[in-house]
């Protein structure tokens, strides 16, 4: 599903070149539930921006599902961004001004699908992530824990092939941690590629692999085969 | 269509959620807005709009020029519009006037009214129709034959009471009766004033006539003819007439000039002026708000990483963020129309009433539309810059919530410290402005107009020439009226002339001095002329400076006798030698001389409007040159306001059927003739006042914020040592140099702007110095006062929880 070859990102200031990522070569195939671990700094968002065509300043190859995302435009990007791939946050990012419905609707009008269709799809969701009850709330009326229930509804409103999980339980308790890694695990197990990024190991066993990064290189876990 | 409609929704609840910034961006458009659509609904309904008249941009008037009255431009001699009737093939549908004022009587008090004596080709060629009734017919347009008369709607209602019947009826004019034909609609008014409008009616004696240049002439362009061709045209026939009748038209000129420029001359540059600086305060306020707005986006830049992250294109960004600013904008605009709406009124009510065209500025659709475009307007520009710079987020910064304190940010903070060093030069070229024509008005307003202007009651009384046709009437009358006028209790002097004071009216004529070289007309140049009784120079506080006065035995048939001001003795007599020369008035066309021998020197005088420079100025004895025409000049001791009534009395005691007109004191005389320029002194003043004060939140605006933003770094100098001094210090440096850049380049901009305000300065030069020192340190001091209060927040920032705020 995703091929990393020699993916590179520098910082170029006065001070000279600050390399974030060197060499990055990584195969993830579909259906596959991806930890990305690693001390502060070594990469890791960084890494989840690119995959995530929130940052396209990098050199390199990256293919997603046979496109090749490094020769393509910004516009391009976004329309792929849009079709393929759903966020989770640590911080959720639900928009505190719009309400759950609003929030999960949100990613959907982006995508120019008719206002009709969305509502159903948001009915859809609401129900099977068994939230209806808070669709007209606002995101500071709800726990922690029901923010990032909402936060994944909407990254998996838009049925993405690939959710990219910034430390998704970063800022929850353990209960809640555990709640939104079993979702994730059940969102996997229905097909959806998932890479996430977390220091915790108990949540790392969640995936079925991991991959170690360390002052911008993979140490470890790049392919199957092992790191280059 | 749908997602417009929810970006809508969005916005819509964001401003609703943010009503500090919601409310001072409104309040701050709705004020530029407001100010702008009035100022422009005055200049579109004066300047731009064209006259109410059939092909009205091919309507011109043609004025004669002489070059012995340079700075005049005079109506044409009835032989003279004859000649320019035959030889114009450029012109077509040519047709006279006349402005009068004629004697109402019968009714009512008498009173004077302002009439329009038209030829009958006149309405057909403004292609205008009676609201009632029927023009004049060619044959009334005859000498004995024109007497009817066409109502003003304004004096039907206020005379007539909107009498239905009033067709067929008859109405007194300088004692003759005239029958009433129609009724205008009411928005017709001309020339300038006219409430009614008589035939002009010539006699064969007057049509012939190529002296008395008393008729103005309207026509129009032929289709496809321009104004140039015309006034070729018309300066071919005035060298031609000044060859066929050198005794007569020698130095004749005839000028062709657009009606419409015409009648908005004396208002268009204050107008332009006033527009230029309404400009000023609506782009400070998009300076202000856009600086408002960018602070603001710095905030959402978690959201908008967030809605980027969930698939945003730039597009739909931008557009949120625009439909933000265009919501506010369109908010602003609904408080700007109303503020228009009240604006327009009370332009209407407080510009002084001889602004012309004033009637045709009213609050309609257009104003609407127009405030819907300067909205729009408005938005775009203040919603765009934070449009553009926000619709592409730093990502990583966004969502990760770190400082983003790379290039793009310190780019928008000099974006906002650019709009800030805007505002503050647009500011001081606004008060400069405002500061200049201030001055301007005191100096108008304390200007030394060579007579006391104290304790003085005036009143014009002209006389019916069917009633008093002999000058021995009008003597006999102006007599009694001063033996009737000198008893009343309070009175100290009267005394009469033949022209008002500060009436912008003057008689001008040639002057011929006996034994000097003959001149020709040109090089002798053009001097006022006054009749005035004995005890004038007394009863105005005017100084004999040499001489005498007039005496009672300066009557027809005595000596002729003149007095002179210091101006004319400087130019003819530059060795003061005057008293007991003899000189003659007039034009001196085939005339024989009369001679009037110069027996006193008086002070100079601003009598014309105060902002007049004093001209040579020659007093004849009023009884030596009788006039139907008469103003009394009433010296009180105790408030002449209160002897107004009694002065009428008299007069109607004479005559019951005499109108009495300017009766006021001159110091209401004075305050309406400085009614124009206080009024757009008011108007520039409050508009400096709102730029000021836009500009000098901008600034404390920008310095709150960068204040804010550097907390942490306080934080950390204060924990290194910074004394709170040193704090201060800092942070206002950071603001004072902003405030210093807007300055010098504001200072640029007034030297070169405030030269377009030239005419309508009264010895205040556009450049004087003292008012941009002044200006500058005013603005300077107050930028300082409204950084101080950010700075002195910096220097009670806590080190220990600065230190934690990032």
């Amino acid at each position: 599903m995703i091929k990393l070859r020699d993916v590179e990102k520098v910082y170029e200031s006065g001070a000279g070149k600050t390399w974030v990522l060197r060499r990055i070569n990584l195969d993830i195939a579909d259906g596959d539930f991806i930890t990305i671990m690693g001390p502060s700094g070594a990469g890791k968002s960084t890494l989840m921006g690119i995959v995530g065509m929130l940052d396209g300043a990098w050199k390199g190859e990256y293919h997603l599902l046979e496109n090749a995302v490094h020769k393509l435009d910004n516009r391009r990007r976004v329309e792929l961004h849009k079709k393929y791939i759903g966020f989770v946050f640590q911080q959720y990012h639900l928009l505190d001004n719009l309400t759950v419905a609003e929030n999960l609707d949100l990613p959907l009008s982006y995508r120019d699908i008719k206002k009709a269709e969305r509502e159903g799809m948001v009915a859809d969701i609401l129900d099977r992530f068994q939230i209806v009850g808070k669709k007209a709330l606002f995101p500071n009326q709800l726990s922690g824990g029901q923010q990032q229930l909402v936060a994944v509804a909407r990254a998996v409103i838009g049925k993405p092939k690939l959710i990219l999980a910034d430390e998704p339980t970063g800022s929850l308790h353990s209960s809640q941690g555990k709640m939104i890694m079993d979702l994730l695990k059940k969102l996997n197990q229905d097909g959806t590629t998932i890479i996430q990024v977390t220091h915790n190991d108990a949540w790392a066993a969640y995936g079925n692999r991991i991959i170690q990064l360390a002052d911008g290189w993979i140490v470890d876990g790049a392919t199957k085969a092992g790191a280059v | 269509m749908g997602t417009l409609w929810q970006d809508l929704k969005y916005a819509t609840r964001m401003l609703a959620k943010n009503p500090g910034f919601t409310g001072v961006a409104v309040l701050t458009l709705g004020l530029g807005i407001g100010a702008n659509t009035a100022i422009f609904s005055a200049v579109n309904a004066i300047l731009l709009r064209p006259l109410p008249y059939k092909d009205s941009s091919r309507i011109v008037n043609v004025w004669t020029t002489l070059s012995y009255f340079p700075n005049f431009k005079l109506g044409n001699s009835p032989a003279d519009i004859t000649d320019i009737r035959e030889g114009s093939h450029v012109l077509e549908q040519m047709a006279e006037y006349k402005s009068e004022t004629l004697n109402l009587t019968g009714g009512g008090d008498p009173e004077e009214v302002s009439a329009g004596l038209l030829s009958a080709e006149f309405l057909p060629t403004l292609g205008i129709r009676p609201g009632v009734g029927r023009w004049f017919a060619a044959e009334e347009d005859k000498p004995n034959s024109g007497v009817v008369v066409i109502l003003s709607d304004a004096l039907w209602r206020r005379r007539f009471g909107a009498d239905p019947e009033i067709l067929g009826k008859d109405v007194t004019l300088n004692q003759k009766l005239y029958r009433i034909v129609a009724v205008m609609p009411p928005s017709f008014r001309f020339p300038e004033k006219a409430e009614l409008w008589i035939p002009l009616a010539l006699t064969d004696k007057e049509n012939h006539d190529r002296m008395m240049h008393g008729t103005s002439l309207l026509a129009k362009l032929k289709p496809g003819a321009t104004l140039p061709q015309a006034q070729a045209e018309l300066s071919a026939i005035a060298s031609r007439l000044a060859k066929q009748y050198p005794g007569v038209d020698n130095g004749i000129g005839l000028s062709v000039v657009p009606l419409q420029a015409d009648t908005v001359r004396d208002v268009r540059p204050a107008l332009l002026v006033l527009l230029g600086a309404v400009g000023f305060v609506l782009l400070i306020a998009c300076a202000n708000v856009g600086s408002l707005a960018l602070a603001r986006g710095l905030k959402r830049q978690k959201e908008i990483g967030i809605r980027v992250a969930l698939g945003a294109s730039r597009f739909r960004i931008m557009r949120l963020l625009l439909l933000e600013n265009m919501l506010v904008a369109g908010i602003g605009g609904a408080l700007g129309l109303l503020l228009a709406w009240w604006g327009i009124d009370a332009l209407r009510s407080w510009a002084p009433s001889s602004t012309p065209r004033l009637a045709e500025l009213h609050a309609d659709y257009g104003v609407l539309w127009l405030t819907l475009a300067i909205s729009t307007a408005a938005g775009i520009l203040f919603g765009s810059f934070p449009a553009l710079q926000f619709s592409r987020p730093n990502l990583d910064a966004a969502l990760n919530e770190r400082s983003s304190a790379g290039s793009g940010s310190s780019h928008r903070s000099r974006l906002r410290n650019a709009l800030v060093v805007v505002e503050l030069a647009l500011a001081l070229v606004l008060l400069v402005g405002s500061a200049l024509t201030i001055q301007s008005f005191a100096r108008l307003t304390h200007v030394d107009t060579g007579f006391r202007t104290d304790h003085l009651l005036t009143m014009s009384v002209h006389l019916s020439p069917l009633k008093y046709p002999q000058t021995s009437q009008q003597t006999d009358f102006l007599t009694q009226a001063l033996e009737k006028l000198g008893p009343l209790a309070g009175v100290e002097n009267v005394a009469a002339a033949d022209a008002p004071i500060l009436r912008h009216m003057m008689k001008v004529s040639t002057i011929t001095i006996e034994g000097a070289p003959q001149t020709s007309l040109a090089s002798s140049g053009s001097l006022q002329i006054k009749g005035v009784t004995p005890g004038f120079f007394q009863t105005l506080g005017m100084r004999l400076l040499r001489g005498r006065d007039f005496a009672k035995t300066d009557i027809q048939g005595a000596p002729g006798v003149a007095i002179i001001n210091e101006s004319m003795m400087r130019r003819y007599w530059p060795d003061g030698n005057a008293i007991g020369k003899r000189v003659s008035f007039g034009t001196g066309k085939s005339e024989k001389p009369i001679w009037n021998e110069i027996v006193g020197i008086v002070n100079d005088t601003r009598d014309t409007s105060l902002n007049s420079t004093p001209q040579p100025e020659v007093f004849l004895s009023l009884w030596q040159s009788p006039t139907d025409g008469i103003d009394f000049y009433l010296r009180t001791s105790g408030d002449p306001a209160s002897l107004a009534p009694a002065a009428q009395s008299q007069i109607w005691a004479l005559d019951h059927d005499q109108p009495v007109t300017n009766l006021s004191t001159m110091e209401v005389a004075i305050s309406e003739d400085v009614a124009e320029p206080r009024f757009r002194t008011m108007l520039l003043g409050l508009f400096a006042v709102l730029g000021l004060a836009l500009a000098l939140i901008g600034i404390y605006g920008v310095i709150s914020y960068s204040v804010s933003q550097r907390t942490h770094e306080i934080g950390i100098r204060m924990a290194l040592g910074a004394q709170p001094g040193d704090v201060m210090r800092n942070v206002l440096w950071d603001g004072m140099k902003l405030a210093l850049a807007g300055l010098a380049i504001g200072l640029v901009a007034a030297f070169g702007l405030t030269r377009l305000m030239m005419s309508l300065l009264f010895e205040v030069k556009p450049t004087d110095p003292v008012t941009f020192a002044g200006v500058t340190i005013l603005l300077g001091a107050v930028s300082l006062a409204a950084c101080y209060f950010p700075a002195r927040r910096a220097t009670q920032v806590d080190p220990l929880v600065a230190l934690r705020h990032e």
